[in-house]
């Protein structure tokens, strides 16, 4: 059985909200991470991510300039971002069906409804750390597969079958 | 098809299925590689990482008091700007913000019951638009934000309390369900045209 040790990682914290910015560094601080950098809203998020490239970045939902939706399909641009497989957990307090969806599609890798506990956080960094999804690219859409429960082996031997469906002498 | 990609400092390495228009992106271990340590506990809980980080949370916690203060100054001070802007030029992007985050953060700060107005009043600004707003309900709000942090009440134990949250919901969803219905019935009566 595995833990993460925080103290390895590099983490990206955006929210607006100076004091919840505080709360996120004292948790990841007693996780015992070290490197923490902070940004304030999207746009210096965005910076910040090109700048320091974090193991993983933290944001808020609802900033201004750009939101954190907006941020991550930013993040996600698999041929522009300087990594568009950095998992991404957003802080909301927006716990409807519709917005867990909306932030899914985006390429949300994991979401934490507010109020946050330091045992929630935990799990949520664990998650992208020991269990990551694989990605998905298609026309529209890219981003850690949508479906949670999947596992990197349930693709095995499927490509080499795709691949003969697909040629002309099959 | 398979490819690998060149690994960049922290970027990962990949290596890629095809499914016709589908591709699927296996990300190299990197973190697990990284932060990922054997631990004696089999259930995979870090017990000792999250004791540490709530006791760094409750340290911040002599805090609280004056940042819930600060957050309902905020409150106040936008809807003050709220009020005093005509119809018209209202803007209640300051306001949703203030309660937004009121909503997100009271009950970390030990204030649950004004997380839950703040919940309310958040949920009004963010479904009605802005000329249809009440403005007397949103004074009912912040009124109540501000009351329960004067009075400290900081438990569902005070039945006032509960009451006003409980009518004050409740207000706020029949106002939501009306004004969609209104919105629903204005469309179907212009398809109709």
């Amino acid at each position: 059985m595995f833990r993460v040790d925080c103290s390895r990682l590099r983490f990206l914290v955006i929210d607006d909200n100076g004091f919840m910015r505080r709360i996120v560094r004292s948790l990841l601080h007693g996780f015992g991470t070290r490197e923490v950098t902070e940004a304030e809203d999207g746009a210096a998020g965005l910076e910040a991510f090109a700048t320091y490239l974090p193991d993983i970045v933290i944001t808020d939902w609802s900033m201004p300039v750009f939101d954190g939706i907006e941020l991550t399909k930013m993040i996600r641009q698999p041929d522009t971002s300087p990594n568009p497989f950095v998992p991404i957990i957003m802080i909301t307090g927006y716990p409807e069906r519709s917005r867990v969806f909306e932030a899914r599609d985006a390429g949300v890798s994991e979401m934490l409804v507010k109020p946050i506990s330091a045992k929630g956080l935990y799990l949520r960094i664990a998650k992208v750390v020991l269990n990551p999804r694989p990605f998905i690219r298609t026309e529209n859409y890219f981003g850690p597969d949508r479906r949670h429960l999947v596992k990197a082996e349930a693709y095995k031997g499927r490509s080499a079958a795709a691949n003969l469906l697909k040629s002309p002498s099959a | 098809m398979t490819r690998s990609q060149a690994s960049e400092s922290n970027v990962p390495t990949t290596f890629e299925q095809d499914f016709g228009e589908t591709r699927v992106i296996h990300v190299s271990g990197t973190l697990r590689a990284k932060a990922a340590v054997h631990n004696a506990d089999p259930s995979g809980a870090d017990d000792l990482s999250i004791a540490a980080a709530e006791s760094a949370m409750k340290d911040l916690s002599g805090d609280f008091q004056n940042w819930m203060g600060d957050e309902i100054n905020r409150l106040v001070a936008a809807f003050d700007d709220y009020r005093s802007k005509g119809p018209g030029e209202r803007d209640v992007t300051n306001l949703f913000r203030a309660a937004h985050d009121i909503r997100g953060q009271a009950a970390a700060f030990g204030y649950p019951l004004a997380a839950e107005i703040a919940g309310s009043l958040a949920k009004l600004l963010d479904k009605i638009e802005p000329d249809y707003l009440p403005t007397q309900l949103i004074a009912h709000h912040v009124d109540a934000v501000r009351a329960i942090y004067r009075s400290q009440v900081r438990d569902y134990a005070n039945p006032v309390a509960v009451q006003i949250i409980h009518t004050l919901k409740r207000t706020i969803d029949r106002l939501v369900e009306a004004r969609a219905n209104a919105i629903a019935e204005e469309q179907k009566m212009a398809r109709g045209r």
